[in-house]
């Protein structure tokens, strides 16, 4: 039948009579009946009709206007989309559940290892100030730390175990630690080491040593005297919670610390 | 008599140190290349140590690892010298929560399974939220201590190396 149908007037022409729900309308231009079809104002099986023409069609089989109308479609709805969206919906979440998860986790493992942030804080402020590490020993809790002047000789030893690890212990108590800090020096002659080993066997009495007390150790068979002193550090005035380090603040306090035991170490040895 | 004694076991104690004095110096320059040391584990010839890398973007953790293979007598030190096997592995996090993701990382998983590393090679590692790239060289700890800076340097420099070859060996799969 299209075959026998004249040619489609001019666009902006008004030749076109159009059947509709509402009744006939018309005449309109062709540009008129592409519009109220993609606006959904006329079905695309409206009949429509203009001169020459032996009888009325539907607008889609016409071959001048069924390809226009197939251009303007709206795509074909996805029988899936419902539950893609539902499957998307889900998985964002569990995407939630699982971050609000990594952030809480992360809260735990800062409070866990951050003795071994400020271990590692320590090894840093005393190798900047000549010292060399000598020896390391951790098992994740105890931390010891040796360090020596590898021209003066003179070393530094650091004990660190920390008090309060885990989240619920260090946000009720804060991030205490107790710390041993000791200077040792080598002693060459024996009358010096026996009256260090004559203190050493005075210390050998405190049981727990309280904060600021000085207590002497001795190595006979590297030739050290060592003393040392017990304090408490809160680990949160050197580390923070974005691991930034307070270097000044602990290079600072390991050097005062320092400073007063090789006082009291050359005072007590004469 | 005492005064040589003394000196001949600080001597002997400061050969023993050499790892340590090592990994000393690798958490201090690590430190100064903004790599904070957060986890330790060491004893007497083995020393680990994990390292949070702040501000680099493909890679979260590197993991050096010194041990030394023959010893601190002294005997095996003039035989072998100071060989140490030194592994260095970097991770990248992906923090995985979709499920699609999670089927897709098993597969590699399942893959990566038997591969065995390579000394000097790289292996890849996956494991749900992190990928790992290791690799494990045999050195030398006298090339890198007591020697000054220069020793320290040679040893940043071989490590700034190693750990630029892995993180381009994962930035493939780094995600966001």
């Amino acid at each position: 039948m299209s075959q026998n149908l004249p040619p489609l007037p001019p666009a902006d022409a008004p030749a076109l009579f159009v059947r509709g729900p509402a009744g006939q309308v018309g005449p309109m231009t062709g540009q008129q009946l592409l519009q109220q079809i993609v606006q959904g104002a006329l079905p695309e099986t409206c009949a429509i009709w203009y001169q020459g023409m032996p009888d009325w069609i539907p607008a889609v089989q016409h071959p001048g206007i069924g390809p226009l109308l197939a251009q303007h479609r709206p795509p074909a709805a996805d029988p899936y989309a419902a539950a893609r969206a539902v499957d998307d919906e889900r998985d964002r979440v569990f995407g939630s559940l699982v971050k609000a998860s990594w952030d809480w986790y992360n809260q735990n493992v800062f409070a866990s290892q951050i003795d071994e942030v400020l271990l590692g804080a320590i090894i840093t402020c005393t190798l900047d100030n000549g010292f060399s590490l000598i020896d390391l020993t951790s098992d994740g809790g105890f931390h010891f730390l040796r360090f020596e002047n590898l021209q003066t000789k003179a070393r530094i030893v650091v004990q660190l175990k920390h008090l309060t690890s885990g989240l619920m212990a260090s946000k009720v108590l804060g991030q205490r630690a107790s710390v041993v800090i000791g200077y040792g020096e080598r002693v060459q002659d024996f009358q010096r080491i026996w009256q260090a080993l004559k203190a050493e066997f005075k210390s050998g009495y405190i049981q727990s040593p309280e904060p600021g007390t000085i207590s002497v150790d001795a190595d006979v068979a590297s030739g050290y005297v060592y003393v040392q002193v017990d304090l408490y550090w809160n680990i949160e005035d050197y580390v923070k919670e974005d691991y930034n380090i307070e270097y000044g603040l602990l290079t600072t306090h390991i050097a005062a610390t320092v400073h007063a035991l090789g006082k009291y170490l050359r005072g007590r040895l004469g | 008599m005492l005064g040589l004694l003394n000196k001949f076991n600080h001597k002997a104690e400061l050969r023993e140190s050499k790892d340590e004095i090592l990994i000393g110096e690798v958490v201090r320059a690590m430190a100064r290349q903004g790599a904070i040391a957060v986890s330790f584990l060491a004893n007497d010839d083995f020393q680990r140590v994990k390292f949070k890398l702040q501000k680099d973007p493909v890679v979260s953790y590197v993991y050096i690892t010194l041990d030394r293979k023959t010893g601190t007598g002294m005997v095996g030190a003039a035989l072998f010298g100071s060989k140490a096997t030194l592994t260095v592995s970097a991770e990248t996090k992906n923090y995985l929560s979709d499920p699609d993701d999670l089927i897709a990382m098993y597969r590699t998983d399942l893959a990566n399974l038997f591969r065995m590393p390579v000394l000097g090679g790289i292996k890849l590692n996956h494991e749900l939220n992190s990928i790992f790239a290791t690799t494990t060289l045999i050195i030398d700890i006298d090339t890198y201590v007591m020697k000054g800076d220069p020793g320290v340097q040679a040893l940043m420099g071989h490590l700034h190396r190693t750990i630029h070859e892995l993180r381009e060996k994962l930035r493939p799969y780094k995600k966001g």
